[in-house]
Order: C-alpha cells, then sequence, then structure tokens
C-alpha cells in the first residue's frame, strides 16, 4: 500500500498512466497522422514532427488535468499563446516567409489543439476514450476511402490499429480509471495481462480470417476481375504497378485513380495506349488533340484539393464504362454536345483507342468532348499489346490543339495559328450572359489568407486587362518569366519537395509552390492556374488525362501514350467557345522524348455487316462447326436494331475466330447458355442481302443467308454472366449478402433479449431440475433429499424466506403454521435418515411422498397459482436463496476488530 | 437526508446491480453510428472499396463479437462458480481497515480478502464495494493480487487493496460486502452480494502538533504508572525490541548501527504516583446544528482530539470522563481508547456542562460553540480560575466557498464531502446564530481570564 506523500503518490500514478494511456495514444495518433498524409492530405511537413506536436499537445494536456487544472485557464492561456505567436509570425520580414510560417503554425497549432483536447477528454471525461475511438476509426477510414490500393493487406492495416486501440482502452481503462489507485506492483501484474491481452486480440482476427478465409479469397478474384490487384508481390511481376491503373473508378471519383502524376508514373515507360486520331490541318498535317479523363471542377475545401463532380452544372463529360459494352455495340450521350456550351468552331472528330491494359475498363479516355463510344476488336497479331479497343467520336473545338496547350513556339506556322486562336477568343469580352449557376460553380473559391494572397497576386499579374484570354495567357506568362539571371523562376520538378506527395496538391502545397518553392509538376502548374483564374472570376476547371505528342509522321494521325504523358492542364471558358484547352506547365523535357519508338499501329478492324448478339442454344457441332444461336437484337450496317421477336438461326463457324474475354480459343469452348456476340464481315463472296427501305427489320431478319456465315464469335465473360446471377441470388436471398445495420441491430437485440428471457427463465428451470431430481431419484435418501431441496426452494419462492433458524425450525415455526404441508413431520424423517443408518421404516415412503404431494398444494393455496408463477421470474427472490448458505452463516463473517 | 437526496443515493444503489454497463451502451452506440456512417458514404454494393471494406469490417465485427462473448461467457462461468463455491461455504471474506484495525478519517486503506478456490473472468476482474448502513457505498476495490499458499501452486486466496473515503468520525456499520465480476472489457458486471455485520470506526484526524498548558486540579491514587522517558544507560536490560506504536524517538541508533537491531529504551517509572489530569470535553448541543450537525461534530471532534494529544504533552496522564455512553467495540484494545470515546461521542442535550463538568476534578475543559452562552455562564461560575477553558469556534468549520488559495485559480482544489455544505453554510441562519453565540462567548471567557475561543481551522 503506497501511503507515501500525496504528491509523490500523485506523480507515480501519472507515470503509469502516461505508460499506459499516453503512450498508446501517441503512437495510434502517429498511425492516424502516417495515414492521413499518405492519403490524400499532406502538410509538406514531417510526419514525426507533426506526431511530436500531437503528442506534446496530449502528454501535457493529461499531466496538468490529471493533476486538476481547470480548463478554463488553461485554454485561454493556450488562446493566448496562439494570439501572440500569430502576432508575431505576421509581423515577419517576407511575404513568402509569412505565409509559410503562418501555415505550418497552423497545422502544428491544429494538432497539438487535438492532443491537447484528446487529452483532456481522457482525464476528465469518463468515457471519452470510446468517443477518440470513434474520431480515430473515421479519421482512418476517411484515408481509406480515398486510396487507390484497395487491397485487402492495405485496409486492414489501416483498420486493425485503430480497432486494436479501440479494444486496448475499452479494456485498460476501467481498469485505470481515477478512483483506482495504482502502483508499481499493480502495474507490473497489469502489464502481464496486456501481453496476453494483444495476444488474445491477435490470435482471435487470426482464427475469425480463417473462418472468413473463403470469402476473403472470393474478394481477392472479385478484385483480380475488376482489374485491381490484391497483392503488391504480383504486381512487381509486370514492371507497371497495376495499382496506378487509371481506369479503376470506384464509388465516386479518386483522385488517386485517376492519374498518379508523380514521379513514379512519370517517369513509367509504360505503354498506356495508341490511338488513330482524324484531326488535321487543313494543310494535311495532323492536329493532334489531348486525351481527356476526368474533369475536377469542384473544390473541396476539407480537403483543400480538387475533386471529381459527378454532377456540376452543365455536366459535358460522357461517364461510361466501355469495358460494358459488347462487341461492336455502341453507346452515345447527346448531353455531352448540348452541355458543352461551345457553338463556335466546333467539329466532330473520329478517335480509334487501342488500350495496352487490362486495367482501363472503368471509364472513357478520348478527346474532350467525346459522347460516343463503340467497342470495336483488337487483330490477333496485336492482341499481346492491345487488349481490348473502341472507337469514339467528340464534339471538339477547331481552337484546340495540343500544340497550342503545349510548346506554342515550336513552329512560326502553329504560332500563327495560335494568335489567330487568341484573336478569336478576345472577341469574349465578359460572363455576363453566362448562367450564373454556371458561373458562381467555376469560379467558386473559399476565403482564407492564402486565397486572398492568391487573389492580390493573380490581380497584380493582370491589371488593365479586360479580355478574358488575356488574363489567362498573363497568368500563362507568370510561369514562364525570368529572374534577374535570366533563368526561369519556375522550374519543373517530379520531386516538389514533399516527402510524401499526395499527386494533387492541396491548397498548402500551392501555396507553397506559388510563393515559395516554385517547383512541382503538371498537378501544382494546373492547380494554382486554376486557383489563379477562379480568383479573377474566369470559370476554369482542373483536367486530368494524357498529353498527345506527335513523334513522326510515319503515320499519320496515330499516337503512341506513355505513362509518362500522363498529364494534368486547365479548361478555360470562353462562352460561345466552350471549354478551351490550356497547359501551364513550363519546360517538362520528359514529356516530349518518349522512353520508347513509338510502334506499329494495329491494323483496323475489318467492317462487319451483321453483328448478332444472343445466346447459344447447344453446343456446337465440332464436326460441322455449326451452332444454333438465339438473338432478339442486332447491329445491322452499323446501326443496331432491337428486335420484335426472338430469332433462331444455324451460325456457321468453319472459317471463323473464336474469342474468349477477348482471347483467342476454340469452338469446343462454348457452351450451352453463353452470350455470345457473333459477327460477319463485309464480303463480296458472302451473299449479304443490302438493307432495304420501308421493310421491317424482322422481315429483313428473315431474308438472312441460312446459315449465318460468322467471321468472329465473342464469348462474353462467364464471370461477368456468374457476377450478374450472383446479384440476383443476392436479391433473392438477402441473408447471403453481409449483414446491414438493421440486422446486426436486430441480431443484437435478440441475442440480449434472448439472454434476458434465459437469466429470467433460470429460477424455473431450477425448480424444473429439483423437481425431476426428486422425481428420479432411486434410494430413498435420495429421494428424500431431492424432495427437501424441493420443498426449501418452492417454500422460498412462494415468499417464506428462511431467516437464520434450522432447516426444522424452519418447517415448524414458518412453512408448516403457513401451508399445512407437514413439512416438520418430513424434516423428522428426512434428518433420520440422512444423520442415522439409511434405514426405511415402515410409513416413511409414505410420509415423504405425502409431503411431495402436499408442500405444492399448499403453496398453490396460500399463494395462489399467479402469484406462484409471478414469484419465479422474481431474480432477487431467487438470488436470496442462493445467497443464504442453508447452514449458519457464521463461518462466512469476516473478523471484528 | 432530503427525500431527493436518499432517492439519488437508492437509485445509485440499486444501479449498481444493473449487468449491463454503460461501458456496453457507448460501445454498441459508437459502433453502430461508425458503422452507419460508413454504409451511408461507401456503401455502394458494387463499389470496390465497399466489397474489400465490407468484408474486413465483417471481420473486425466479428473478431470484437467473438471477443465481448468469450469475456462473457468468461465473467459467467466464473460468476456461476463463485456461487456454488459460496453456497458450499469455500468461500470466506474478510475485511481489513486501515493499519492494526484503525485509522484517521478520509480516505481509509481498506482491503478485501476471498479466501478460498475464486476464478477470475478471462483477463476480467473482480471488484468489490463495501455497503454501510443507509446503502451507502465505498470505492471500488479491485481484486487483483492472489495470495500464495504454501507447498502449492494454487492461490490460497484474492486480494485487493485500495482506499475508501470514510469522511464522518465514527462508527460504520458494514452491512453487505458488493462483489462484481467483469468481463475483459467490463461490459457487464454480473453482482453477488454478501452479507456480514461488522462495525469498523475512524479516529478524528491529527491536526498540526500543539502544546496546551494545564495541571492536574488534584492529585488521586494511581493504578497505572505514568511512563516518562529518561537516558538510560548500561545492560540490554534496559531495552525492548521496536514495536509498531512506539515512539520513535525512543530509539536507540548506537544499537542500530551496531547490530542492525531496532531497540527502544524501556521507560522508566520517574514517579509511579504521579498525578493524572482530567480533561473535560462536552459533546452538549444547546443549538440544534441540522444538516450542519455531521460535519460541526467532524470538526469538533479533531479539535478535541488535538487538545487531548496536546495536553498529553505535558507529561501527566490524561484522562477523559465522558458526558455520553458510547457503544463498545468487541475485542477492541484499551490502546486509544479515548480516541475511540472521542469518535463515537455524538452531540447531547441532556448533559449540560454545568452538571458534566466536576469542578473539583477538572485539569482542563473544553466546550463548543453549540454550547449556548447562558450554560457556559453557569459553568464558569463554578470553575476557578487556574482552570482553563476553551470553546471550539464552529462558525468556522464549514469553509466560505469564496476562501481560495491563489493556486486554486489555476488548479481545482480535491473534492472533499464538505463541498456541498459549503454553500448552504454560507446563507445557514445557523451560521449567525453561532457568530453571535461566539461572540457572546468571547466576551464571557475575555471578563473571566484564562478561557479562550480557538478556531475551529486551527488550534492557536
Amino acid at each position: 500500500m503506497m501511503i507515501s506523500s500525496p504528491i509523490r503518490n500523485r506523480i507515480t500514478q501519472l507515470l503509469i498512466r502516461w505508460v499506459f494511456v499516453i503512450v498508446p495514444t501517441a503512437v495510434i495518433g502517429y498511425i492516424t497522422l502516417v495515414y492521413v498524409n499518405s492519403s490524400y492530405t499532406s502538410f509538406s511537413s514531417n510526419v514525426s514532427t507533426q506526431a511530436v506536436y500531437f503528442s506534446t499537445g496530449l502528454i501535457l494536456s493529461y499531466s496538468l488535468y490529471f493533476f486538476r487544472a481547470r480548463w478554463i485557464f488553461t485554454f485561454l492561456l493556450l488562446w493566448l499563446v496562439y494570439w501572440i505567436t500569430g502576432k508575431i509570425i505576421v509581423k515577419l520580414p517576407g511575404e513568402f516567409d509569412v505565409f509559410y510560417a503562418s501555415a505550418m503554425f497552423q497545422l502544428y497549432s491544429v494538432l497539438f489543439l487535438f492532443g491537447w483536447v484528446c487529452g483532456f477528454l481522457l482525464v476528465r471525461m469518463r468515457y471519452s476514450y470510446i468517443i477518440l475511438f470513434g474520431i480515430l476509426a473515421v479519421a482512418t477510414l476517411i484515408p481509406v476511402s480515398n486510396t487507390i490500393d484497395v487491397s485487402l493487406r492495405y485496409i486492414l492495416l489501416h483498420l486493425v490499429p485503430v480497432f486494436v486501440y479501440g479494444l486496448y482502452m475499452l479494456f485498460v481503462s476501467p481498469i485505470l480509471s481515477e478512483d483506482v489507485e495504482m502502483d508499481l506492483m499493480k502495474s507490473g501484474r497489469l502489464f502481464l495481462r496486456f501481453v496476453i491481452f494483444f495476444i488474445l486480440v491477435m490470435l482471435a482476427f487470426i482464427l475469425v480470417e480463417k473462418i472468413f478465409k473463403d470469402n476473403l479469397r472470393a474478394v481477392e478474384k472479385e478484385l483480380m476481375a475488376r482489374g485491381v490487384k490484391p497483392d503488391d508481390k504480383e504486381g512487381d511481376k509486370e514492371g507497371y504497378d497495376q495499382r496506378y491503373g487509371l481506369m479503376d473508378k470506384d464509388d465516386g471519383f479518386r483522385l488517386k485513380d485517376t492519374m498518379k502524376m508523380n514521379s513514379r508514373m512519370s517517369q513509367s515507360d509504360a505503354l498506356m495506349f495508341c490511338s488513330k486520331l482524324d484531326n488535321y490541318f487543313p494543310d494535311g498535317t495532323p492536329k493532334p488533340l489531348y486525351f481527356v479523363y476526368h474533369y475536377l471542377t469542384k473544390y473541396d475545401p476539407i480537403k483543400e484539393t480538387f475533386i471529381r463532380d459527378v454532377s456540376p452544372p452543365y455536366f459535358d463529360e460522357f461517364d461510361f464504362d466501355p469495358s460494358t459494352l459488347p462487341m461492336y455495340h455502341a453507346k452515345s450521350d447527346s448531353s455531352v454536345i448540348r452541355n458543352s456550351l461551345g457553338r463556335k468552331k466546333r467539329i466532330v472528330v473520329n478517335a480509334e483507342i487501342y488500350l495496352s491494359s487490362s486495367n482501363w475498363k472503368h471509364a472513357l479516355l478520348g478527346p474532350g468532348g467525346t459522347f460516343y463510344c463503340q467497342a470495336i476488336p483488337v487483330e490477333k497479331e496485336f492482341q499481346k499489346q492491345f487488349k481490348s479497343a473502341y472507337k469514339v467520336k467528340s464534339y471538339s473545338s477547331e481552337l484546340n490543339n495540343a500544340y497550342f496547350v503545349y510548346n506554342p513556339s515550336a513552329s512560326p506556322q502553329l504560332a500563327i495559328y495560335q494568335e489567330e486562336r487568341h484573336q478569336e477568343l478576345r472577341t469574349v469580352n465578359d460572363y455576363n450572359k453566362v448562367d450564373p449557376a454556371f458561373y458562381s460553380y467555376y469560379t467558386g473559391l473559399p476565403k482564407g489568407i492564402l486565397y486572398d494572397s492568391i487573389t492580390r497576386l493573380s490581380q497584380s499579374l493582370t491589371q488593365g486587362m479586360i479580355q478574358p484570354v488575356d488574363k489567362v495567357l498573363a497568368v500563362q506568362n507568370f510561369f514562364l518569366q525570368r529572374g534577374e539571371d535570366g533563368k526561369r523562376i519556375f522550374r519543373y520538378t517530379l520531386k516538389p519537395g514533399s516527402m510524401l506527395d499526395p499527386n494533387i496538391p492541396n491548397a498548402s502545397m500551392l501555396g507553397n509552390f506559388l510563393f515559395k518553392t516554385h517547383a512541382g509538376y503538371c498537378t501544382y502548374y494546373a492547380g494554382a492556374s486554376l486557383l489563379m483564374l477562379r480568383s479573377l472570376g474566369i470559370p476554369a476547371r482542373f483536367t486530368t488525362g494524357f498529353a498527345t505528342v506527335n513523334r513522326s509522321d510515319k503515320n499519320k494521325g496515330w499516337y503512341w501514350f506513355y505513362a509518362s504523358q500522363a498529364h494534368a492542364w486547365t479548361q478555360v471558358y470562353f462562352p460561345g467557345y466552350g471549354w478551351m484547352d490550356f497547359d501551364m506547365t513550363i519546360g517538362n523535357e520528359g514529356q516530349q522524348e518518349a522512353p520508347k519508338p513509338d510502334g506499329t499501329p494495329p491494323l483496323p478492324p475489318p467492317q462487319p455487316w451483321l453483328v448478332v448478339n444472343g445466346i447459344a442454344e447447344s453446343g456446337p457441332d465440332l464436326k460441322t462447326k455449326r451452332l444454333v444461336v438465339t438473338f432478339k437484337d442486332i447491329i445491322y450496317f452499323n446501326d443496331a436494331y432491337p428486335l420484335n421477336k426472338s430469332f433462331t438461326r444455324t451460325v456457321d463457324a468453319s472459317v471463323c475466330r473464336i474469342l474468349y474475354d477477348k482471347k483467342d480459343t476454340t469452338l469446343s469452348c462454348i457452351i450451352p447458355g453463353d452470350s455470345l456476340v457473333v459477327v460477319s464481315y463485309l464480303d463480296e463472296a458472302k451473299k449479304i442481302p443490302a438493307p432495304r427501305r420501308g421493310v421491317t427489320i424482322e422481315t429483313q431478319v428473315e431474308g438472312f443467308p441460312k446459315p449465318i456465315i460468322a467471321d468472329e464469335i465473342h464469348i462474353k465473360s462467364r464471370e461477368i454472366d456468374k457476377k450478374k446471377d450472383d446479384s440476383k441470388k443476392n436479391q433473392l436471398k438477402p441473408e447471403e449478402k453481409g449483414m446491414s445495420w438493421q440486422e446486426i441491430l436486430l441480431f443484437a437485440g435478440k441475442s440480449l433479449g434472448s439472454l434476458i428471457v434465459f437469466i429470467f427463465l433460470l429460477p424455473l428451470l431450477y425448480l424444473l431440475y429439483l423437481m425431476l431430481r426428486a422425481k428420479l431419484a432411486n434410494r430413498p435418501t435420495a429421494k428424500a433429499d431431492g424432495v427437501y431441496r424441493e420443498a426449501l426452494y418452492r417454500f422460498h419462492m412462494a415468499g417464506l424466506e428462511r431467516g437464520g433458524e434450522t432447516p426444522l425450525e424452519y418447517a415448524q415455526i414458518k412453512a408448516d403454521p403457513v401451508f399445512h404441508a407437514s413439512f416438520a413431520e418430513f424434516m423428522k424423517v428426512y434428518l433420520r435418515l440422512k444423520y442415522g443408518n439409511g434405514a426405511m421404516l415402515a410409513g416413511d415412503q409414505e410420509t415423504i411422498l405425502q409431503f411431495a404431494r402436499a408442500m405444492g398444494k399448499g403453496i398453490r393455496t396460500k399463494t395462489g397459482i399467479f402469484r406462484m408463477a409471478i414469484n419465479y421470474f422474481n431474480l432477487m427472490l431467487a438470488s436470496r436463496y442462493f445467497m443464504k448458505p442453508e447452514g449458519t452463516e457464521s463461518e462466512n463473517q469476516t473478523q471484528s476488530i | 437526508m432530503t427525500t431527493t437526496s436518499l432517492f439519488i443515493r437508492r437509485s445509485y444503489y440499486w444501479s449498481n446491480y444493473l449487468v449491463v454497463r454503460w461501458q456496453l451502451v457507448l460501445t454498441i452506440l459508437v459502433l453502430w453510428v461508425s458503422g452507419s456512417w460508413l454504409r451511408s458514404h461507401y456503401g455502394e454494393d458494387d463499389s470496390t472499396l465497399w466489397i474489400v471494406m465490407n468484408q474486413l469490417i465483417a471481420i473486425t465485427r466479428w473478431t470484437i463479437i467473438g471477443l465481448f462473448s468469450l469475456g462473457l461467457f468468461t465473467a459467467l462461468t466464473t460468476w456461476g462458480f463463485f456461487l456454488y463455491q459460496v453456497k458450499h461455504k469455500k468461500v470466506i471474506f474478510r475485511i481489513q481497515f486501515g493499519e492494526d484495525h484503525q485509522a484517521e478519517a478520509g480516505f481509509v486503506p481498506l482491503t478485501i480478502l476471498l479466501n478460498g478456490t475464486v476464478l477470475r473472468p478471462l483477463l476480467g476482474t473482480i471488484r468489490a464495494r463495501l455497503i454501510f448502513a443507509e446503502k451507502k457505498l465505498s470505492e471500488t476495490i479491485i481484486l487483483d493480487a492472489n495470495v500464495s499458499k504454501k507447498g502449492s501452486l494454487w492461490r490460497q486466496a484474492i486480494r485487493g487493496t485500495g482506499k475508501a473515503l470514510l469522511h464522518d468520525r465514527g462508527i460504520y456499520d458494514v452491512e453487505k460486502v458488493y462483489i462484481r465480476f467483469c468481463d475483459m472489457f467490463s461490459l457487464v458486471a454480473l453482482p453477488y452480494t454478501f452479507p456480514i455485520t461488522q462495525q469498523i470506526y475512524t479516529l478524528p484526524k491529527a491536526l498540526k502538533e500543539n502544546k496546551a498548558k494545564a495541571q492536574p486540579n488534584t492529585t488521586e491514587q494511581q493504578t497505572h504508572r505514568v511512563e516518562i522517558p529518561r537516558r538510560v544507560e548500561g545492560e540490554f536490560i534496559n531495552y525492548k525490541e521496536f514495536e509498531t506504536g512506539d515512539n520513535i524517538r525512543r530509539i536507540v541508533w548506537k544499537i542500530y548501527a551496531k547490530s542492525g537491531e531496532l531497540v527502544v529504551r524501556i521507560p522508566e517509572t520517574r514517579d509511579p504516583y504521579a498525578s493524572h489530569l482530567y480533561f473535560y470535553a462536552s459533546f452538549f448541543s444547546g443549538i440544534d446544528a441540522g444538516i450542519f450537525g455531521t460535519e460541526l461534530l467532524n470538526v469538533y471532534k479533531d479539535k478535541v482530539r488535538n487538545l487531548f494529544e496536546a495536553l498529553q504533552k505535558n507529561g501527566f496522564d490524561v484522562r477523559m470522563p465522558q458526558d455520553q455512553e458510547v457503544p463498545k467495540l468487541p475485542g477492541m484494545s484499551d490502546k486509544h481508547i479515548e480516541f475511540f470515546q472521542i469518535t463515537a461521542a455524538a452531540w447531547q442535550q441532556q448533559n449540560p456542562p454545568v452538571a458534566f463538568v466536576q469542578a473539583n476534578k477538572a485539569a482542563f475543559v473544553c466546550l463548543s460553540a453549540l454550547t449556548p452562552v447562558s450554560d457556559i455562564e453557569s459553568l464558569l461560575k463554578n470553575l476557578t480560575l487556574t482552570i482553563p477553558v476553551v470553546v471550539v469556534k464552529l462558525s468556522d468549520a464549514i469553509p466560505s466557498p469564496f476562501r481560495m488559495k491563489i493556486k486554486d485559480f489555476f488548479f481545482r482544489p480535491e473534492k472533499q464531502p464538505v463541498d456541498k455544505l459549503r454553500n448552504p453554510w454560507l446563507i445557514a441562519p445557523l451560521r449567525q446564530r453561532l457568530q453571535k453565540n461566539e461572540n457572546d462567548i468571547y466576551k464571557l471567557l475575555n471578563q473571566r481570564g484564562n478561557g479562550w475561543v480557538v478556531k475551529a481551522i486551527d488550534l492557536t
């Protein structure tokens, strides 16, 4: 027992709590900071430094409040220190230094304060650790939600620490509550318990993981099917880490899913895709366009970065997954044209895109304004290089051009074109006629020191300018300006300074970039220019995609896109012309040079006259190489037709390519029920019926040659079908899906209810046990003993509780006068049997049986059946029976002092 | 005690029998809120993230449920086993207060021991509280220590030590021991109460050392010796081994230095027939103290004890007649009988000081400010001027809520049971009445001389 001086004792208590509460909280704080930093917010500072500030706040506050410091006083003091330091920082010389110092100060003071509040809550609020656990869980899960690394291991690594911490705090807090005094001996034992606890928790996780092994495997398969590598090791095999797959879109939009334009991506020489773009200058020279992936239109003030909004005003992005298109099928979205808000200088540009990676299957890639997409096959000899392909049509601006937005002064002719473009855009003077909702959305910026600084900077650059395009050019020139030494002030770097580069920089990083470091890559230039343009009231958006580079004229119109060409730039809106590309990124030499020379373009696919989307009615006849297909929709000379009725036709597959999941296979792979796309090429040798006007498509189908000679048969991925089936099954059997919270709540409620019912039934169950025991006893003494115990219990439950008297006294004085069951007589027999030689005398048996019958009757008569039944649900009454030993109680009493 | 406070106390008492603890309710709530939040933000069935997260959340959920169930199961089984053991009288409870079975009021060291085969829930705890009369509960003690058994790997008992706040100076009736079996996360607490009959007492608090001069009023033949230490030299026969309670100033350090044994000198009787000294402390209350009575009594008892000890420093054997009958506790030693008499005393109205104090014997008289000035006046008429009279002021016994140290502005002082009386006391008519009475007493004693009014807080 520690009865040393109170302060010394208090310090011991504090030190013990430092070890068991503060250290784990600081550790989990550090882990959370690492996750938060690495996921979507970078503060341009070391995580360890951040953790130090958090921990300092935590430990100081915990210690102070442990010694009962008054919170009003301490918070006032904190505020005072914060205010004074803030004032001092503002007085520092140099605008850039002030900005940098105040940004750092804001960050660290927030972390310090958060640690402080955590410490305060842990000391002062009894169950605060549960709330803290909730906050940390959310703080960890938000970064998880932004990850591109949708792998089991990654998310498990994020989830486990915070849940272990939650369990740990649940475990430790009641032991370390304020009113429990700890000493070193106790804390030693506690430490041992912690070790066992952690082993137990780990074992529990491992065990559950084993139980869920099949489910996890299923998830892994599902991930693989979606193109996500569940295991990093596998990703290394292909050289290019598929986690960086740009088309891996999940719920909503994730920046990293789109563009991973940091060093790793930019230095990668992996071929992403190639494209045939039918866009030329009047003189016939190729006119490349940037390829757009997504638009980031919304500025999230919480994350301080640009995010994708799927429902902005006049949304002109074709939000579509091309991998879902059956072969040769097409999909278009006219709203893209409508929402482009551009009528002047618009043309429709065709392009064919050949994707080299199977990851490209969740979103569409094409020149800006893509509104049409058609799946096309890849010729056999190119299948190793290209996994899939599609055609697109884009409603593009004539004024857009990859040369204009990047490296504009490559040739005098291009400079002239560019000047013409600017002249054209100078006809736009203001945004007065623009929809206010559209205008305010695309010029929206939050308030704050940083944004005010950016506004001041932009205004100083564009003083006296009226036309928006001139302002845009002024911003562009700002990044190209040179210092007194003749060198450029801004420079291109893939390592802009932050250890944990988040790819899309946040506002603080852009502030650093603009005012301090002047170094960054495309996202920095795009992001900073976007902020500047918006601050000038010019609608702008952040665009991600690929920079198009025309490296040779060998294959006119063909462009090759490597990972290093992943790019971000700015689009500026001009009324009447729509969105115009402007690239503010300065000299990225790497982007001009291809890591590999351009390859051989894939052959264009043959033109089909008929595409049938059907089901295999039977397996193929391998001798005749024929099969029967039922179909209800077709593409006939590039026009899609839904049919009023199903048609069944024999298909001749003797000279046909069979493809499963876009890979060549054999005819024998087709099984009845497979979804098939049967393609027949235009061939003069075939008797191809020409489309007839004024005749229904059904009638024309009747006239199709029999059998239909197929050139390609695509077997749709059975996994996709299976998935559909599964989803149907899931709909039918919702219980097989993961439990919803309502179900969990219901389950918990039921379990708790069952437990409560069980507890309330315990007295009754005990009675049944006693009755059975008495009934089933064979030996007379056992029978008497059974009846005796049953009687004691039943009398007790009838409300006649036994005090300090012996059982015989109880029978004589209490029980018999009330219940008239001859309990005393029975007791005499029972005691004689128990303590005597156990021999039965004549009439003993009768006495026992008579009492056994009479006691129930006596109780029923006296208390009534209803009351008697109710009493068996009285837990307190029942517990008193067990608490009072049958003998005297003196043995259990404690010594008196 | 008011009906409301009685209701609150009883509600609090009965709430301890609830099996489900707040921790469980809050945990379920937080998990539910987190789960709902996750589902609402990311719960799109076809999302890749959700497919993975959902699976991992399921793993986490079942891990937590598994751990909770394991904790609950072991708590239930160990609790059931405990009930069985109790029913078959295989468990013995022992309680020990303070050191050597006595302690001053305040946080009293408390040890609870369960002798017998008692199993703890897996990583869970067994907690105990004492239930006093009027359903007052002591602080929780966690029985986390093992008492080993000689020659056996299995323990003999489990034990827990802690402190119980026993603020009132007096006798406490322990009625029950309340045991709870808690699972490893303290989500449930399975209760068991064991009836017990035990009385314990707390001593008045020792204040800072003082000396009050007094001479015996009369000399009587003594049957016991008054021990006064003197310097003794020579053989070891003059020494004895140091025991708890011996005055440490008598330790012979020279012997300790040589042998490492702590011994004390055996004091010799200077005068076996030395006079003793009668100390009359009256607990007469002519003014009804109402709800403040207990606290005023606590303070007064501390003063009386302090005065008693101060008188002892004169070297006389101090005797303390009682103005009321106090209960005797079985097994109590005579060592601190006077302290016990002080602590067991209560305010009384039957025996006024004038009847209680024997003028021919009294060497020192102590009265409380609850004694009306008229009674003190009557008493003083009987006493010679050589007999000192002390009246303990009680109007300042309960500190004003505005009485704060500079430190208190920055740090909250430790909570005291008396805190709840500070505001009511400030506006209580009793306080004003006491102040008037104390002023009158002060004037009276000034007129008489050899008497003084002492503050409740600092005895001067």
